[in-house]
């Protein structure tokens, strides 16, 4: 019987030893860059060395913290690298910082190159000449923007208002899970910088225009009404459809096309365009919008269909959106027809994305003011309000519009266009490559229809992510995440742009507040930062917590796709009346604690990826009273002092580990071990009848 | 390729008046106006107490309580629909309309339909 109990103590040895050091990162190599203060006595003692001071400080250093530490590079007199194993590279620095002599101490990280796509006109447009061409800043609505306050002649092709979309496609670059309707003039499907229909990530959508009457199909354009076909015929407006309609005489805009590319164009295959979802999500035509415009009977149609919800009189949409991108819009009120649909849009998980519209004025348009919708405004690439762009208490957020800074200054051409993906039929299409193009600083894109394209491609890749989001929480995470709005200065020449809702007097622009434009200019990464997020969670390995017996947690953290868990970190919260320590390291996927008396502790675990997005979680964990008692001198379990006294999971595999340690031991000694081992398992059941 | 709503909407909308008007004269305040100089119809949306999908129905019911003639035009849901008054005057519109606002054991919403454009600058 000692030899057995002999055993069991050194089964919890070993059962604890490696909680305190988990085995997951005993291969883990630990960079860390370390700088000493100028008083350091680390310095001071290794002064006199005249070969590998460092290694020295190093091993110094280390045994301070009782971890081995190599040195790494040297960077200055005072700061080098150093190496440790067995723990991450934050839990190393978190030690070492923890030195009165340590200034500083970091992680020495190694950084990734952030993708920039080949796509030559991310880099730039085509050379202007005297109607064509640019702009020479190419895609630039998608780049990091600049520091805050930085002078504008260091901008480059980025600006204040550029949603970082390539920093966020370093997170992930869309799946095709995540479906994008685009609810416009339909599409042009020959565009070759466009996903392909057929195995690629263009979905055939759905053309929802109905007649303007019985048999008149004027706004259509088509010859029919509701069909398959979400192709754009072209939305040129004549004379004769002038009258009938009541628009002005246009040319076909290709509008679809435009906004349907800057949410899924084929991205990084050395063509034309990027897109803000990197061309990694499916996108889904559905024609709603015709010659002057669409009945919002139709626009309200296809919202359902698209989000999967039957219509009436239509096959039913096998893929369902996430996302509802509405470039358009009307003014007045939001009707109830508009309340309902938005609502059983959002209720069957799809976020409506909405452009604010082009009024100029200090009311939003309509579906963008109405609730559950995301009204997306529209700024100028210095990051104050577009002129044009309508503007309220609605707007959810803002992005780039395009603008024109030299617009009026004598000066051809356009140097913040939004660029991006259409046809140069003026009335009809032209087939196939030759007639497609992109626009540019002369054949503009400029309108909150082009910024709520960036927002609906960021949500895309949201749902990428973490695709459990509702569009209640994507809408906020897009509003949290969203930089602050340029509020003072003559940014890119608005020297007299006032705060809105007053407007310059020469452009209408204006400095955005979170009451007029929403709560701040998009910012992609941050957004799909947020959307990946890191889900901390508990779990309590020990069964029954009981006082002077060590209680195991374990880290069920969830982090995003490709992601890994960087650091945890265990913090007792609130000890209550138990008493409740950390054994050992608090920075293990485990940890151990040891309460000393019954009641109820509360631990915290905050989570850390590699990417720095971090999560926390509490759990409040009850101890009972009373010493259990061993095992082996008490063969038949469950008795014990104080509340049923049932022995834990984790004392049982203990003893059942250490009566596999005997099977090696005398016959004997081994009939004995076995026999505790069932007795142990029939109190076990009695201790569990007994809790019933 | 077209859902042939409209050309079964105008034969059921005579048929329904027909039926209508065996049982009561409305139909004779709701002949067809389709002559020259007849505004364009007003378009509307009304959501329904209880769905339906019967666009014949839909449009015989709306004709018979807005006393003007109702052609169907598009269905958003079981619930929502878009119809075109046929007046012939923006006042017997407004009157047909005020009818339908009133037919609340019917109708939950009577809108007046818009258009919705591109937000381009």
């Amino acid at each position: 019987m000692r030899k057995l109990l002999i055993c069991a103590a050194a089964a919890v040895a070993t059962f604890v030893g490696p909680l305190q050091a988990p085995s997951a990162q005993s291969s883990t190599v630990a960079r860390v860059i370390v700088k000493y203060r100028a008083d350091s006595t680390l310095l001071r003692k290794q002064a006199l060395s005249v070969a590998g001071q460092q290694t020295l400080q190093a091993a110094a250093l280390g045994n301070r913290i009782g971890i081995a530490l190599d040195s790494g590079r040297a960077i200055t007199e005072r700061s080098h690298v150093v190496i440790g194993r067995g723990l991450t590279s934050q839990q190393l620095a978190a030690r070492i910082a923890a030195q009165s002599d340590v200034e500083y101490a970091v992680p020495d990280e190694r950084k990734r190159i952030v993708e920039v796509p080949n796509d030559p006109l991310y880099a730039s447009g085509p050379p202007i000449t005297a109607t064509s061409g640019g702009p020479a800043v190419g895609q630039w609505y998608l780049r990091p923007p600049p520091p805050a306050g930085a002078a504008s002649s260091t901008w480059g092709k980025a600006a204040p208002s550029s949603i970082n979309a390539e920093q966020a496609w370093d997170i992930d670059k869309g799946s095709t899970s995540i479906v994008v309707a685009v609810l416009d003039t339909g599409v042009r499907f020959d565009h070759p910088d466009l996903p392909p229909k057929n195995g690629g990530n263009m979905l055939a959508g759905y053309d929802m225009i109905s007649e303007d009457a019985p048999g008149d199909f004027t706004s259509a354009n088509d010859g029919d009404a509701r069909d398959a076909d979400a192709s754009d015929p072209g939305d040129f407006v004549t004379a004769a459809d002038s009258n009938a309609l009541g628009c002005a005489v246009a040319n076909s805009s290709w509008h679809g096309t435009q906004t349907l590319g800057l949410i899924g164009a084929v991205t990084n295959n050395g063509v034309g365009m990027a897109s803000v979802s990197h061309g990694g999500v499916k996108v889904m035509p559905v024609r709603v919008l015709g010659k002057c415009g669409g009945f919002d009977s139709d626009i309200q149609a296809g919202m359902l269909w698209a989000a999967g919800i039957h219509v009436p009189g239509v096959p039913d949409n096998a893929n369902p959106a996430r996302v509802i991108n509405m470039s358009l819009g009307g003014t007045g009120a939001c009707a109830q027809s508009y309340i309902d649909a938005i609502g059983q849009v959002n209720a069957a998980g799809a976020a409506v994305v909405v452009a604010a519209g082009n009024g100029g004025s200090a009311s939003v348009g309509t579906p963008a003011n109405c609730p559950g919708a995301i009204g997306v405004a529209g700024l100028r690439h210095a990051g104050d309000l577009v002129g044009y762009s309508d503007a309220g208490a609605q707007v959810s957020i803002a992005a780039p519009a395009g603008n024109c800074p030299e617009a009026g200054s004598g000066l051809s051409g356009c140097s913040y266009p939004i660029l991006t993906t259409t046809n140069k039929g003026t009335t009809t299409p032209i087939a196939g490559a030759a007639g497609a193009t992109y626009t540019d600083s002369f054949d503009q894109s400029l309108g909150t229809s082009f910024s709520a394209p960036l927002v609906s491609g960021t949500i895309a890749l949201m749902f990428s992510v973490q695709p459990t989001l509702t569009p209640a929480q994507v809408k906020s995470k897009l509003q949290a995440t969203a930089r602050p709005f340029v509020t003072v200065g003559a940014a890119g020449g608005v020297a007299d742009a006032p705060v809105c809702p007053a407007r310059s007097p020469t452009s209408g622009g204006c400095f955005c507040t979170t009451s007029t434009c929403g709560a701040g200019m998009l910012d992609a990464h941050a957004a799909v930062l947020a959307a990946a997020g890191v889900q901390a969670g508990i779990s309590l390995t020990t069964t029954t917590p009981t006082a002077n017996a060590a209680v195991v947690l374990t880290s069920t953290s969830v982090v995003g796709p490709g992601r890994t868990v960087a650091s945890d970190q265990w913090t007792i919260l609130n000890a209550g009346t138990t008493g409740a320590t950390i054994t050992g390291a608090n920075d293990g996927a485990s940890v151990v604690v040891t309460p000393t008396a019954a009641g109820s502790f509360v631990i915290q675990l905050t989570v850390t990826d590699d990417l720095g997005a971090a999560g926390s979680t509490t759990l409040s964990v009850a101890v009972v009273s009373g010493v259990v008692t061993p095992p082996a001198s008490t063969p038949t379990g469950g008795g014990g002092g104080g509340g049923g006294g049932a022995i834990d999971a984790g004392w049982l595999a203990l003893l059942l580990g250490a009566v596999a340690a005997l099977a090696a031991t005398a016959p004997r000694e081994r009939a004995q071990s076995l026999a505790v081992s069932v007795a142990l398992r029939r109190g076990r059941s009695r201790a569990r009848s007994d809790r019933a | 390729m077209s859902v042939p709503t409209a050309t079964r909407s105008v034969a059921a909308a005579a048929a329904g008046c027909a039926l209508v008007a065996a049982l009561a004269s409305a139909c004779s305040a709701t002949a067809p106006r389709d002559v020259a100089g007849e505004p364009p119809p007003l378009r509307i949306m009304v959501k329904l107490m209880r769905g339906s999908e019967d666009a014949t129905a839909i449009g015989a019911e709306a004709s018979r309580i807005a006393g003007v003639r109702v052609s169907y035009a598009a269905a958003t849901s079981a619930q929502w629909h878009s119809l075109a008054l046929h007046c012939a005057s923006t006042a017997e519109c407004d009157a047909a309309v005020a009818r339908l606002r009133a037919a609340s054991n019917v109708y939950q919403t009577v809108e007046i339909e818009g258009r919705k454009a591109r937000s381009v600058s």
